[in-house]
């Protein structure tokens, strides 16, 4: 007897790539894949839990289209993260699948019953939420939990 | 400027990973992320498939789901040498490769053969051909090239 999913993940939405420099995937990824034009970004990311601990890290990131997913290119600029870990056990390359759900905690908190713990996550209250899960479990799978918060009238 | 070798791939088709145990990560997936069912072919066989210049026959496990509009294919090598064997022997499991499906297979093959990236691992078997390209130096993404005979 096959017991009924514990979630329901979307279609994945976002594959995440950790590179060691933005500037030159993105020169790459656009002349060699046809992929582009880039988003590029630098974000600053204070207070994160990442295992038992808090950190803070800054990020250069770069986004484009590939049919119906996004390509996110990650190098981290500071700090201490999961894509560095990445980097230094794996080397660049895809590192996640991102998928977009409604409710983030309520989903790490459902999947902590099957042994699946969040290994990168924080909340920006009212705006979004992340959480990187993984676990030995997941076969080298990071899948990452995404939720863009709608504002609360809009909720029932 | 759009020059005669400019590459330009195709939407992602599929999403390929490299897994040690194919059924035990398919039954995971669906039980707990509810990704599948995945239907799964129990063996395929890869017979004179050229590994960095050199035929080699090879045994595979294959699982395929549909993601929204794409594919995620799992892979478990069984018997022989392939580029399979030696992701999981440089100590990596999970995301390997992204598959794209081209309608000109040979001609998309020699435009990256201009850039001076080699496919690795390949094969055109009339009806269908397959080539993973040594596409990685930069950034790290494996790209497959998957075509099929139209009928």
């Amino acid at each position: 007897m096959t017991k009924e999913p514990t979630v329901r993940l979307p279609p994945v939405e976002q594959i995440g790539i950790v590179v060691r420099d933005v500037d030159q995937a993105v020169e790459y990824f656009t002349s060699t894949f046809g992929w582009g034009p880039f988003q590029i970004s630098e974000v600053e990311m204070k207070g994160f839990t990442c295992g038992d601990r808090i950190g803070d890290c800054r990020l250069k990131m770069a986004f484009a289209r590939s049919g119906g997913v996004e390509i996110e290119l990650i190098q981290v600029l500071e700090g201490e993260t999961p894509h560095s870990d990445f980097l230094r056990s794996h080397g660049e390359g895809m590192q996640h699948l991102r998928f977009r759900v409604d409710d983030c905690e309520g989903m790490v908190e459902a999947l902590a019953r099957d042994g699946v713990e969040p290994l990168w996550s924080q909340r920006f209250p009212g705006i979004a939420a992340f959480a990187y899960m993984k676990t030995d479990k997941t076969s080298g799978l990071m899948v990452e939990l995404f939720e863009i918060t709608e504002p609360k009238k809009d909720r029932e | 400027m759009v020059d005669d070798a400019s590459i330009v791939l195709p939407p992602v088709h599929q999403i390929g990973m490299v897994v040690r145990d194919l059924q035990k990560t398919a039954d995971f997936y669906y039980s707990t992320f509810g990704i599948g069912p995945f239907s799964i072919v129990p063996e395929m066989r890869f017979d004179g498939v050229i590994l960095r210049g050199q035929p080699t026959d090879s045994k595979v496990r294959l699982g395929f789901a549909d993601s929204g509009p794409l594919q995620i294919e799992l892979i478990q090598p069984l018997e022989g040498e392939n580029i399979y064997t030696e992701f999981l022997r440089s100590g990596n499991e999970g995301l390997h490769h992204l598959g794209f499906e081209v309608d000109n297979f040979e001609g998309m093959l020699a435009k990256f053969k201009r850039r001076g990236i080699e496919p690795v691992f390949w094969k055109n078997f009339g009806s269908m051909a397959f080539a993973y390209l040594d596409t990685g130096k930069i950034g790290g993404v494996i790209v497959e090239l998957l075509w099929h005979k139209r009928s």
